[in-house]
């Protein structure tokens, strides 16, 4: 018999707000059991638990497994801009069977994950890059024969998943998974953040499945049917909603550090000169219950003005460029601007969009200064300026924009094009002001290609901002908009998000900054380099720039307009100073940006995903296409008879048993050690192809219930109320006559 | 983040309570002694039997708001059929009037209970007023991964109330093939963590969601979903 569960132990869902430099999931999930034919399960009730175990229901009514037990390890290695991360997690299996473990974890959208590692004994086993599919092949083939193998795949961009086949009764398994990223910079504070929070940011309430409470009011789960990839998430509040976990930093920062802190865990600091440190969790092992934040600055007069690193791969050069551009922040008041807000009003952004784009159209409009020009714009069927051109914002200008955009109401179709045309279109009053472009919509087009064409063509010197609506919108317009606008994609996913989302987007607006960004490499060598276009850089901002370029010598020259005013400062390449892992990073940032040009209609998809995965491959990067896969080369699973019924197993119905949850390296017994939030019960379907199911909280479902009804009821009382009140004045009056 | 899509009507408290106000004054009025109230009574009937045309036009308006929404779905599934043939034909994005933001994206047959309906592209509050919708990011019909429809408890999706595990269901994409489901499982999960991810690899697996409970007048956060699985040899 064999049966599989599946538990994310925590995934905490990607912020939708910023960057996640510097973060992975820390607690993982856990997975899949299955127990040989003929072994009873031992199945307890919940009275039988102890403290922290969370229960799975079995197939026997009112009887339950307990949840087995992770351990979660993370070591940040920090090297100037590039941090390190390898999370270890130790699963131990404590059933009587053979099991398949499971687990998904989140990654920030830039983390490129290179490395698969799985411990058994003292022997370690490197994962290899294949194509994905292939890579599953070889999984399975090393499950059925018995052998132990480990597969880590991409979901989604920004969430991966990890199986284990074949861990003995008894046996421990170590599973290694690193990646890494660039360290975030801003304002000359670096920063990198490892997320532990179960559950979006914005929402952090623990929510409860209605119909998950079993008889008892234990928290269970429900079984997931064969054959789906879905799973009802449970956060239990009451049983250990903790997860312990070990982390450590060495920080070697490149430069003299001023400061050093840890944003939630206190930490102990073990300094080794100025420059580098070591940080360890002062309490020793925590509970994953916060994000994790280290922010560093330099001492004062050895903040970096500019930084270049080097890292060389079969002899060509890959350089990591960041540079923070002396904005003047004179105290001058901002430049000024003529801006332009466009906000769509098609049916799609109907009921909640539509409120949050109202909200945010007005927050913008109270923000802009008396120099400034505006002009507001909405679409749907049709394009109605409220202006013929842009306007002085004066006070009577803007309070007539505020009371128009409060009347604005979603319905029609879609017709972006035009209103962009207008928006874009020079009317020839600018007068050397700053022009930017404020697009509220949810992006729900399909002429993705035409208004990219348009924005390319027609924006000239236009900046062009897209603020993102609604719960899903279409990112890809949203962003690839932003960047061939030179600008940014802002996304607010909630009313109560509005506020703070549109006044950082105002901050950054209104400071000055540096424009017309471009990088110049020695004399007309061929050289590769993201982002593309540059971004403006705002102040307090660091440009950073992956390249793989030709030149081993010479200058690479960094030029901008900082208002008026041209600044430039040349790099010599000779000096770069060595980093490990520059390639890695330059190549996560080009499949990003391939997978952004394959969404385009104007490109071949097939081609793109060739060029995809060629990168990833003589990368060693897991994408889309391509997965880590370690196999042990001596099968373990013991002898012929239970290889034979390997293949069986996979039918059947199954029993299963993780056994107690126990304690590991000093960490109490009791102590709380799974900390789920969501389960699922799975069978391996009827190919025996376990694939991976989402154990994630899932997409919010659409609210599908109208107030039609309600309507209806209440509209016949009234009625039969004022026939009732007719009725009674007829019979007063022949009296009263 | 409860998901708040459905344009909000009016709010119904409009003269119902004005309305029990209106009794006392009618009630006034019921016992007259004969010949007194000829000074008072004018003024009062006419009150009164201006507030009863009010309530009745309250009542009517309301009525008629909540039928038109009715109506709407029903006529718009109309208009989606001849939109589907259409699409069926080749005419891709075919729209079901020329205004319209909405396209049709798949039909969804439940033989046991009789109920078709056309399912639309996308499923913002908008569209669900026409028909159900397919989730951005889901799997075509039939093909590997989750197919996520919603559609409105009180309209198009009713018929969910009476399914039971077992039912067959048909799906049927743009290209015209017929993919069959068996539905396996309902269960009712909260709108914000239903566990649904639309896409991905795994099996074939469609997800019906509708809000529960069913009979409820207003909006609720708890969700009512029906999985089925493919069923192996598809039908054309």
């Amino acid at each position: 018999m064999l049966a599989a569960v599946r538990i994310r132990a925590h995934a905490p869902l990607l912020s939708r707000s910023g960057q996640w430099l510097g973060s992975i999931l820390a607690a993982a999930a856990f997975a899949a059991g299955a127990a040989w034919a003929d072994q009873e399960p031992r199945l307890v009730t919940p009275n039988d638990a102890t403290t922290g175990a969370l229960l799975l229901k079995s197939s026997t009514p009112g009887k339950y497994i307990e949840a087995p037990s992770l351990l979660t390890d993370v070591q940040i290695d920090i090297s100037g801009p590039i941090a390190r991360t390898r999370v270890t997690q130790r699963f131990e299996n404590t059933t009587d069977g053979w099991i398949e473990g499971i687990y998904v974890f989140p990654l920030p959208d830039e983390s490129a994950v290179d490395t698969l590692r799985m411990q058994i004994g003292d022997r370690f086993i490197e994962g290899m890059i294949e194509e994905r599919q292939k890579a599953k092949a070889i999984y399975e083939q090393a499950k059925s024969e018995g052998r132990k193998t480990a597969l880590l795949e991409q979901e989604r961009p920004n969430l991966f998943t990890n199986s284990i086949a074949n861990i003995g009764p008894g046996e421990t398994i170590i599973v290694q998974i690193e990646y890494q990223e660039t360290v975030r910079l801003t304002d000359d504070q670096f920063s990198l953040r490892f997320p532990m929070v179960v559950g979006p940011r914005y929402n952090p309430a623990p929510q409860i499945l209605t119909a998950s409470l079993g008889d008892d009011g234990w928290a269970v789960v429900d079984p997931v049917p064969d054959r789906t990839r879905i799973s009802p998430p449970v956060l239990n509040p009451d049983l250990g909603n903790t997860n312990p976990l070990t982390l450590n930093v060495s920080l070697n920062a490149g430069f003299p550090v001023g400061e050093l802190e840890s944003t939630y865990h206190p930490m102990d600091v073990d300094w080794s000169g100025a420059n580098a440190a070591t940080l360890t969790l002062s309490a020793g092992s925590v509970p994953a219950n916060r994000d994790f934040e280290l922010t560093w600055r330099p001492k004062a007069s050895h903040a970096p003005s500019a930084a270049l690193f080097r890292e060389t791969v079969e002899g060509e050069p890959y350089y990591l460029l960041m540079v923070t551009p002396p904005v003047t922040s004179h105290a001058a008041p901002p430049p000024p601007r003529e801006i332009t807000f466009i906000i769509d009003t098609s049916g799609s952004m109907g009921g909640e969009s539509i409120r949050q784009a109202r909200q945010s159209l007005a927050m913008a409009v109270q923000r802009l200064s008396p120099g400034d020009r505006f002009n507001v714009i909405e679409f749907n069927s049709v394009t109605n300026a409220l202006f013929d051109h842009p306007v002085d914002a004066t006070p009577s200008n803007l309070a007539r924009a505020t009371r128009w955009v409060e009347g604005l109401e979603a319905t029609g179709g879609t017709e972006m094009l035009p209103a962009l045309r207008e928006a874009l279109a020079d009317h020839g009053n600018a007068d050397g002001r700053l022009r930017q472009v404020i697009f509220l919509t949810d992006g729900a087009i399909g002429n993705e290609q035409q208004l990219f064409e348009t924005i390319s063509r027609k924006r000239k010197d236009a900046r062009i901002f897209t603020v993102g609506i609604g719960s899903a919108p279409n990112s890809f317009f949203m962003s690839r908009a932003a960047e061939l606008g030179q600008g940014t994609f802002t996304h607010i996913g909630n009313v109560d998000e509005v506020a703070a989302r549109m006044s950082a987007l105002f901050t950054k607006l209104e400071s000055p900054a540096i424009t017309n960004v471009a990088a110049t490499w020695p004399d007309g060598s061929a050289v590769e380099a993201w982002p593309s276009p540059l971004p403006d850089v705002y102040a307090g901002e660091t440009l950073v720039i992956a390249a793989h370029a030709a030149a081993k010598d010479g200058l690479v020259w960094v030029s901008g307009l900082n208002g008026d005013q041209p600044w430039k400062v040349g790099l010599p390449l000779k000096q770069a100073a060595d980093r490990a892992g520059i390639s890695k990073l330059w190549a996560r940032k080009k499949i990003s940006s391939l997978e952004l040009d394959r969404a385009r209609s104007d490109t071949l998809p097939d081609l793109v995903d060739d060029q995809i995965l060629s990168v990833a491959l003589a990368h060693h990067l897991v994408s889309r296409l391509t997965s880590l896969v370690a196999v042990d080369v001596t099968p373990t699973r013991p002898d012929g008879a239970v290889l034979d019924s390997a293949a069986i197993p996979l039918n059947l119905p199954a029993g299963w048993d993780f056994g107690k949850v126990f304690g590991h390296d000093g960490i109490r017994s009791d102590a709380p050690m799974i900390p789920v939030d969501a389960l699922a019960l799975r069978k391996p379907d009827a190919h025996g192809a376990n694939a991976p199911m989402q154990v994630e909280r899932g997409v919010p479902l659409p609210n599908t219930g109208t107030l039609s009804d309600l309507k209806l009821l209440a509209g016949i009382i009234l009625v039969l109320m004022g026939f009732m009140l007719k009725l009674v004045f007829r019979r007063i009056r022949p009296h009263a006559a | 983040m409860p998901l708040d899509v459905t344009r909000k009507g009016p709010p119904p408290n409009l003269p119902l309570s004005g309305g029990g106000a209106v009794f006392p004054v009618a009630r006034t009025v019921l016992p007259p002694e004969r010949g007194e109230l000829e000074g008072g009574q004018r003024p009062l009937k006419f009150k009164a039997k201006f507030l009863a045309t009010l309530l009745l036009l309250a009542g009517l308006v309301l009525f008629g708001n909540g039928a038109y929404m009715k109506a709407k779905a029903s006529l718009a599934q109309i208009l989606l059929a001849h939109a589907w043939d259409r699409t069926l034909d080749g005419d891709t994005g075919a729209r079901p009037w020329p205004w319209a933001d909405i396209t049709p994206a798949a039909r969804l047959e439940y033989p046991r209970l009789h109920a078709a309906t056309i399912v639309l592209d996308g499923t913002s509050g908008q569209a669900l007023a026409f028909g159900p919708g397919r989730m951005h990011g889901s799997a075509a019909p039939g093909q590997p991964g989750l197919t996520l429809l919603a559609g409105h408890r009180d309209s198009h999706f009713a018929f969910l109330q009476h399914a039971r595990p077992g039912d067959a269901l048909t799906l049927t994409g743009p290209d015209g093939v017929a993919h069959s489901y068996r539905l396996t499982e309902t269960r009712i999960v909260d709108a914000s963590a239903s566990g649904l991810i639309p896409g991905g690899n795994g099996p074939a697996t469609l997800a019906l969601t509708t809000c529960y409970p069913f009979g409820a007048l207003t909006p609720t956060p708890q969700r009512f979903v029906a999985l089925a699985t493919l069923d192996d040899g598809t039908s054309t």
